[in-house]
């Protein structure tokens, strides 16, 4: 389980998120910040205090009292490659392009839609564990970057209905992002929402329909290698693949 | 506070109007000739010596009076002179020298306390615009916080539409505080339409879906030169502004001709009145549209173009828009890649 450690003075903001990624399989760390007697924040240590902790991730506001958020990302990236998402206000345009120039992995901006955050988490995490794009499930080889599913055993069985089945077949964008995105949260409930999101983030701007549509003819290809009812509906909570 | 002020120099500091300032010294220096030339004439004075004496008298008159009109002359036509070739006419004093004589030495001194005056009047005006101004910077700040504090905790739709238009409506204040001011607090950077309009579309996302709306990006792989968040903002509004006025089809398209790169929003809502077009990029301007909201909560402020408007012009992006009635709007950016960009990078 990813560790992810919120440095945000806003406590509601960050008890909020602690629970939004709690919900989300993550482990949540918080880091009090704490003033020295000089009444100032001294950010080799905050850096330090931080990788004691052992994040996979560190999400960091830009804007704490006392101390500049990029002032801590300047002084972590002396010493680690841990990924960093900065959260920034909309106040201060030029924040992003600072943070990116000191090594963040990724920002948002507030306030900012809890499923984006969550997607742009999981991109960076992935990034850094790269994580292999072959996934297996129920016999089939699913290759998340050529989007093909192929049966894994194809030894030439006898079976007659087995024989007459194709073995690779060639999925859509839409159709790899919403299967990549099932068998990540394989046996959880996916909303539609987040599908939504995930799709949308990946610059396919489509409508409910389109995704209704686009989830009936991935289990139809499915359905074509034997696992059609893999894609289970839960109405009016979203989908599981089981 | 142009050049039109008008003020006509030769009427108001010319020979004749100098003349008509002396009468009153002209006519009593007649009446001293006459008595003169009546009180030596009672002597039974030379006729001659008379004559030579009235020429010199006259003269003595006639000569100190044009002295004084040569030194009001240099002072008042340079005053005029640049008071219509100044912009900001309050600037003249800096262009003038002091004059030598009396009443210009008054003058110019009073118009230096008055300039001093309305010069402090105007910074405590500015302090004041500018600490409201970092007061609302501040504010729009500190209201981010629980805004996302709160669409962290909610899970119902409608509120995120809600939470959304509230953060639309914030951001409006933002820009406009920015658009009124005259600093120049934006980052001229080469950033990639797609990644823009992207950022947009996730966040008009629960909008457009929520309105059944579809939405299309074309032909995006392009660079222009801009601020990235000014013109997130722009786009925001623009396609708010479309699924406000009754679209259900939003297509976003790029098109690079010559240098220059051409975004074009294209909607097919209400449309605007032929007769409306002309004025919506208005300050306060709301027209047929505005007024005939079906939703009051959804009436119109007037601002969300205005603010549009000002922030292309400051970014040096053109902006046209066209419309048809009831078949849809059009609204284009054009962006030039422009040497002031270029040298500025």
């Amino acid at each position: 389980m990813a560790k992810i450690l919120v440095i945000e003075d806003d406590t509601v903001m960050r008890e909020e998120l602690a629970r939004l990624l709690e919900g989300s399989g993550y482990q949540a760390l918080t880091l009090p910040l704490f003033e020295n007697e000089t009444g100032t924040i001294d950010p080799q240590s905050v850096a330090r205090q931080i990788l004691e902790r052992q994040p996979n991730l560190l999400l960091l506001d830009i804007n704490l009292p006392h101390l500049s958020g990029v002032a801590i990302l300047k002084a972590l990236r002396a010493q680690s490659d841990l990924p960093v998402i900065m959260v920034t206000g909309n106040s201060a345009d030029s924040d992003q392009v600072l943070s990116m120039s000191f090594g963040a992995d990724d920002y948002v901006t507030k306030p900012y839609n809890p499923n984006i955050l969550l997607l742009r988490i999981a991109a960076v995490l992935k990034r850094v564990e790269s994580s292999p794009n072959l996934l297996e499930f129920r016999g089939l080889k699913i290759d998340l970057g050529r989007g093909t599913i192929e049966q894994l055993d194809a030894r030439g069985d006898l079976d007659f209905a087995q024989k007459r089945r194709p073995k690779r077949i060639l999925l859509t964008k839409n159709e790899m992002i919403i299967l990549g995105h099932l068998l990540e949260a394989k046996g959880e409930i996916v909303t539609r929402d987040a599908l939504m999101t995930d799709l949308w983030n990946n610059h396919e701007y489509i409508n409910d329909n389109a995704l209704t549509v686009n989830v009936s003819r991935l289990r139809h290809k499915l359905g074509l290698l034997g696992a059609g009812d893999a894609i289970e509906t839960r109405k009016g909570l979203g989908y599981i693949l089981a | 506070m142009t050049s039109s002020v008008g003020l006509d120099w030769v009427r108001l500091a010319g020979p004749k109007a100098f003349l008509r300032d002396k009468a009153f010294s002209l006519l009593l220096a007649i009446i001293m000739a006459v008595l003169m030339t009546l009180f030596l004439l009672a002597f039974k004075a030379n006729q001659a010596l008379l004559i030579v004496i009235l020429i010199i008298y006259f003269s003595s008159v006639c000569l100190s009076l044009a002295i004084e009109y040569w030194r009001r002359r240099r002072f008042y036509r340079a005053l005029f002179n640049n008071l219509s070739r100044l912009d900001q006419a309050y600037l003249v004093l800096e262009t003038l020298e002091q004059p030598e004589f009396y009443d210009g030495k008054i003058l110019f001194e009073a118009l230096y306390v008055i300039n001093k005056s309305m010069n402090e009047n105007i910074k405590a005006y500015q302090d004041e615009a500018r600490a409201f101004r970092e007061y609302i910077e501040l504010w729009i700040h500190e209201v981010k916080t629980p805004l996302t504090a709160l669409s962290l905790m909610n899970r119902d739709p409608r509120v995120a539409l809600e939470l959304r238009r509230l953060d639309d409506f914030v951001d409006q204040v933002l820009y406009f505080s920015r658009a009124e001011n005259a600093e120049r607090d934006y980052l001229i950077a080469k950033v990639s339409l797609g990644d823009i309009v992207h950022e947009v579309a996730l966040r008009c996302q629960p909008l457009l879906l929520g309105n059944s709306v579809s939405f299309a990006v074309q032909n995006l792989a392009k660079t222009v030169y801009t601020d990235a968040k000014w013109l997130e903002f722009i786009l925001n509004q623009i396609i708010s502004n479309s699924v406000k006025y009754g679209s259900t089809k939003i297509e976003v398209i790029g098109e690079e001709s010559g240098s220059k790169v051409i975004l074009t929003i294209r909607d097919n809502g209400v449309g605007i009145d032929s007769r409306d077009l002309p004025r919506v990029f208005e300050k306060s301007f709301t027209g047929r549209n505005g007024r005939h909201q079906r939703n009051k909560a959804e009436s119109s402020t007037g601002m969300g173009l205005y603010i549009v408007k000002t922030l292309c012009e400051k970014l040096g992006h053109q902006i046209k828009i066209f419309s048809k009635l009831g078949q849809g709007t059009i609204v284009e950016i054009t962006f030039s890649e422009h040497d002031y960009y270029l040298t500025k990078k």
